[in-house]
């Protein structure tokens, strides 16, 4: 007989008799619900609890419909044919109107919460007995299956923290290689407990024995160089008392061999909830490094220095000329005091006064060769009044002779009178002379009427000086502009490309800017511009 | 203007130099003051050529590089205004073409420094050439 379907969604306690009646042949059962609790994986509990059900239920069909995102989903199900049963299609949405013609329907609860709902299709007739035993059925397989899901999330988040534990040490692994390569070892340091502990590569950089890896803040500065002591000292203190980043870069002696590495370290606090009690940090060996940089630094201020004796060279003719001309005096002078004493009745006055020539003109030689060797020599810059116009007319002077030899006329607008900044007067005649000699360089291949080297001195904005040196030749091409300041580049033939590299150098250094434009109508101009002083 | 120059024969006119350098200058004057000359300097050729002494020099010590008007130049407008006026070209660094336009003057072109005695020696040779 077939049931109708107004009778298939009974609710259970109407499947329930009030007393139930023991179970006639409870060995089905209790085989089943032995089954079901020995499967701990959802995806094999499912299907045997639809066969476990189907096959005591004597139902045609069974599925486990669990609501997924609104929708009913068929978990598992199973399908007797004759007296065997067995699992068909799964995971699946139920079609329309298939729970519908279903007989029976148990909700799986536990802890108040219904996991999913077995269906079952009964062909033959009610039998309360044998839905009470479905009845226990469903009720087991509910806490069987929240016992898989929950077996399930636990395996889960044991794998996920195996995994996590994985990734943990691989990270570990490969910061431990990273600080290797670069040579940066990490800390931490406990403020209150003055600890700090140092990660391996920070032991290897430092020297320290293996094991002692956490020292305290004072045996971490007897590492350092004696000379650098202080200072870093003074730094972090500063840096600590209010929070800050500590940033140093220092020498150390190593604890092992004594070795003096070059260290750079960067520290910071570790803020939680307004306050800290820790700062980490990195160490990094810059030793390599910072060689390197003082072998370049070297060689560069040897490059300079050739540098600025090559354009000194260039003016060697206007040097001769400049040193002939006291030569050409103290001469002359010389042999008129002989002329002089050696008169019949020697004219002693004139004799001294031809002397005293001689003395000025000998200073006056001596000062010409002072200014040339400050012009090629490396010495730290000091600071004075400088007047701009004598040292353009103290530049004009050496390259007098080079300007006429090439026929080059001279433009010169210095404005107003007196003009004064403060610099190194040296470094500014080396800047000027580089710029002149530039220029003239610039207009060798010009016919000689357009040879024109013109320089001019304003006050802009009442603060600045501005100085320009411009050329009336070829010009340089706009996409050379960019590059005319950079050390090594150059465009004439045996240059070395370091003197508009140095003559910027010199200009920033006294807080002032070399530009370069193209001139109108042709030609190149050099500007910069320097803090007046009164 | 060539009787004037004759009438200096018997005593020498005045040795004129002409060198924008102020101590090349006073040297010079002192060296021919010594040597028993009498001198006169200018700066510049321009104020030479203006001078109340240009018809009674008896020869002109010339430096080339000059401010304005270049010695050549300065030669060129001797040789109308003073034909026959001895002069010395002194330069503290002359070039080539210089050297071979003095050449192609004839005229001599000593580098400075020159020796006393080299200078009074080429002096006194000129002045004896122009006599004759």
């Amino acid at each position: 007989m077939r049931h109708n379907a107004g009778l298939s969604h009974r609710p259970l306690e109407q499947v329930l008799p009030r007393t139930p009646p023991l179970p006639e042949n409870g060995a089905p059962l209790f085989d089943a619900l032995r089954a079901l609790s020995a499967l701990l994986d959802p995806v094999t509990l499912q299907p045997a609890i639809v066969r476990a059900a189907c096959a005591l239920g004597q139902a045609r069909r069974c599925l486990l419909v669990r609501a997924e995102a609104g929708l009913p989903l068929v978990a598992a199900e199973a399908l007797r044919c004759g007296s065997d049963v067995y699992n068909t299609r799964r995971n699946r949405l139920a079609e329309p109107d298939e729970l519908d013609a279903m007989s029976l329907a148990l909700p799986l609860v536990h802890g108040g919460e219904t996991l999913a709902t077995l269906y079952l299709q009964q062909d033959n007739a009610p039998d309360p007995a044998r839905d009470h035993r479905l009845a226990q059925l469903a009720a087991h397989a509910g806490i069987c299956l929240a016992n898989a899901h929950a077996h399930a999330r636990l395996r889960q988040d044991n794998e996920q923290l195996a995994c996590a534990e994985r990734e943990l040490r691989t990270s570990q692994e490969l910061l431990k290689q990273g600080e290797r390569f670069n040579h940066a070892g990490s800390m931490r340091y406990l403020v209150r407990e003055d600890l700090m502990f140092c990660s391996e590569e920070l032991c290897r950089i430092y020297g320290l024995a293996p094991g002692r890896n956490c020292i305290s803040y004072d045996e971490f500065a007897t590492l350092m160089h004696p000379d650098d002591r202080h200072e870093v000292i003074d730094t972090v203190n500063a840096a600590v008392a209010m929070g800050g980043t500590i940033r140093v870069e220092h020498r150390i002696c190593r604890q092992d061999t004594g070795e003096v590495r070059y260290i750079s370290g960067i520290g910071k606090p570790v803020w939680v909830d307004g306050t800290f009690v820790e700062y980490v940090g990195t160490a990094t060996d810059i030793t390599v490094r910072r060689q390197a940089e003082y072998a370049i630094r070297s060689a560069q201020i040897d490059m300079e220095r050739v540098s600025r004796a090559n354009t000194v060279g260039q003016l060697t003719a206007s040097i001769a000329h400049e040193i002939n001309q006291p030569l050409m005096s103290i001469v002359a002078n010389a042999g008129a005091s002989l002329r002089w004493l050696d008169r019949a009745v020697p004219d002693l006055d004139h004799a001294r006064a031809g002397l005293r020539d001689i003395i000025t003109e000998g200073q006056r030689a001596a000062g010409i060769i002072t200014g040339l060797q400050g012009l090629t020599r490396n010495s730290a810059p000091v600071f004075e009044r400088v007047n701009v116009h004598a040292a353009i007319h103290h530049i004009l002077a050496l390259s007098r002779s080079e300007l006429e030899r090439r026929n080059i006329s001279l433009v010169l607008a210095l404005n107003p009178a007196e003009l004064h900044v403060l610099g190194d007067p040296v470094q500014l005649q080396q800047v000027l002379l580089n710029l002149v000699v530039n220029a003239i360089e610039a207009m060798a291949d010009l016919r000689e009427a357009v040879r024109i080297l013109r320089i001019s001195s304003r006050c802009c904005a009442a603060q600045h000086v501005e100085v320009c040196v411009e050329d009336s030749g070829e010009g340089i091409p706009a996409q050379a502009m960019p590059r005319v300041f950079d050390a090594f580049y150059t465009t004439k033939q045996g240059g070395m490309g370091m003197g508009l590299a140095i003559c910027r150098s010199i200009i920033e250094n006294h807080r002032g800017r070399l530009r370069v434009a193209p001139a109108q109508p042709r030609g190149t101009v050099f500007c910069f511009d320097l803090p007046r002083v009164p | 203007m060539m009787s004037d120059g004759d009438s200096t024969l018997a005593s020498p006119g005045p040795i004129a130099v002409i060198d924008d350098d102020q101590g090349v200058r006073s040297a010079l004057c002192n060296l021919l003051d010594s040597a028993g000359y009498r001198s006169c300097s200018f700066a510049a050729g321009e104020d030479f050529l203006a001078a109340d002494c240009l018809p009674t020099a008896a020869c002109a010590i010339v430096d080339l590089r000059l401010a304005r008007m270049s010695g050549f130049e300065l030669a060129e407008r001797l040789a109308l205004l003073r034909p026959g006026l001895p002069l010395l070209f002194i330069s503290a660094q002359a070039t080539h073409r210089q050297r071979q336009r003095a050449l192609s003057l004839a005229l001599p072109l000593l580098a400075k420094p020159v020796h006393a005695d080299t200078l009074l020696a080429l002096l006194a040779h000129a002045l004896r050439q122009a006599r004759t």
